[in-house]
């Protein structure tokens, strides 16, 4: 995906949460609730110089915005499989948030994903409409 | 990486310096008010980084669309690297400016051709291709026109052209590969 392969971690990297990038994606329809990406720094700068080929010191807009659209891309990408299984649901634009943000990521079902880039963590805080 | 442009006499042939490329069409101006018209070509200067953004993975097969593919990462670099190099943001802009026009022109261009390709060999998703390259077409447009109003904020711009790159990279390797696969098991 995205030029990057992402397989299952068996824990992630430790994170510095101050520094993470959290991108949240609401979904809407038969299943309601938030997922959630976080990125770590050291991710978050090997993605961009990954997709951009291009060495950058700090997060910033640029970074984040990829992220986000990167994380739209995935849930949309699932939100098409669950309607192959006569799933109906719908995703909102992303939130993107640097850091931990404690309340959007309490609870609910978590996996650690390792990619090309780096380990991320996914988290799913999903409800049955 | 800087646009610049060099002039020559009538009649008189200009070739690309060496580490420049040729980004526009070449324009006849009256320099001095005179019957006299100079030819005017435009470069873009190469800096060390460029070409990063573009891989030979992301080629599809279809050697029409692989071509305008590589063109448009490079206008997209072109744009990036514009707004990504040191400097005040008010003296970028003009070179900002022209670089998203010059990448805006061309995603236009490579959709409708793409589509024109896609026509003639039957794709059976070319409909739900067109209605995704109008949406984003439709983005990207907005997008040029809230800068314009609002005086192109940096914070929008930056994140402007990070959704950019994440949206055609996956496009390319995900949308576009679909109608490459579709050529190939159809030998259109």
């Amino acid at each position: 995906m995205l030029d990057m392969e992402i397989t299952r971690a068996d824990s992630p990297e430790k994170a510095d949460a101050g520094k993470d990038v959290t991108v949240t994606i609401s979904l809407t329809g038969d299943y309601s609730g938030d997922v959630v990406f976080r990125f770590p720094q050291a991710t978050t700068l090997n993605i961009v110089k990954t997709l951009s080929g291009m060495d950058i010191s700090q997060v910033d807009d640029f970074a984040t915005s990829m992220l986000g659209e990167m994380a739209n891309i995935i849930s949309g990408n699932a939100v098409s499989a669950l309607s192959e299984t006569d799933c109906r649901c719908d995703i909102r634009p992303p939130k993107i948030t640097l850091g931990n943000g404690p309340e959007q990521t309490e609870g609910g079902d978590s996996v650690a994903l390792r990619s090309g880039a780096g380990d991320l963590r996914e988290q799913f805080r999903l409800a049955q409409s | 990486m800087r646009f610049f442009e060099r002039t020559a006499p009538p009649g008189k042939r200009i070739f690309a310096p060496r580490g420049h490329r040729r980004v526009d069409k070449p324009l006849m101006i009256d320099y001095n008010n005179s019957n006299h018209y100079y030819i005017v070509q435009s470069y873009f200067a190469l800096g060390a980084d460029y070409r990063m953004m573009w891989k030979e993975k992301y080629r599809i097969g279809i050697p029409l669309v692989d071509r305008q593919h590589k063109e448009l990462f490079d206008r997209v670099e072109q744009f990036v690297a514009a707004l990504r190099k040191d400097g005040e943001w008010a003296e970028k802009l003009p070179e900002i400016k022209k670089t998203m026009a010059f990448m805006q022109n061309y995603v236009v261009d490579h959709f409708a051709a793409e589509e024109v390709y896609q026509k003639q060999i039957g794709y059976p998703e070319r409909e739900k291709h067109h209605q995704i390259h109008q949406d984003f077409t439709n983005y990207v447009i907005q997008c040029a026109a809230d800068f314009e109003k609002n005086g192109y904020p940096e914070r929008d711009v930056q994140k402007f052209a990070g959704k950019l790159l994440a949206w055609l990279i996956n496009h390319v390797v995900a949308t576009d590969l679909k109608m490459s696969r579709y050529v190939k098991k159809e030998g259109a």
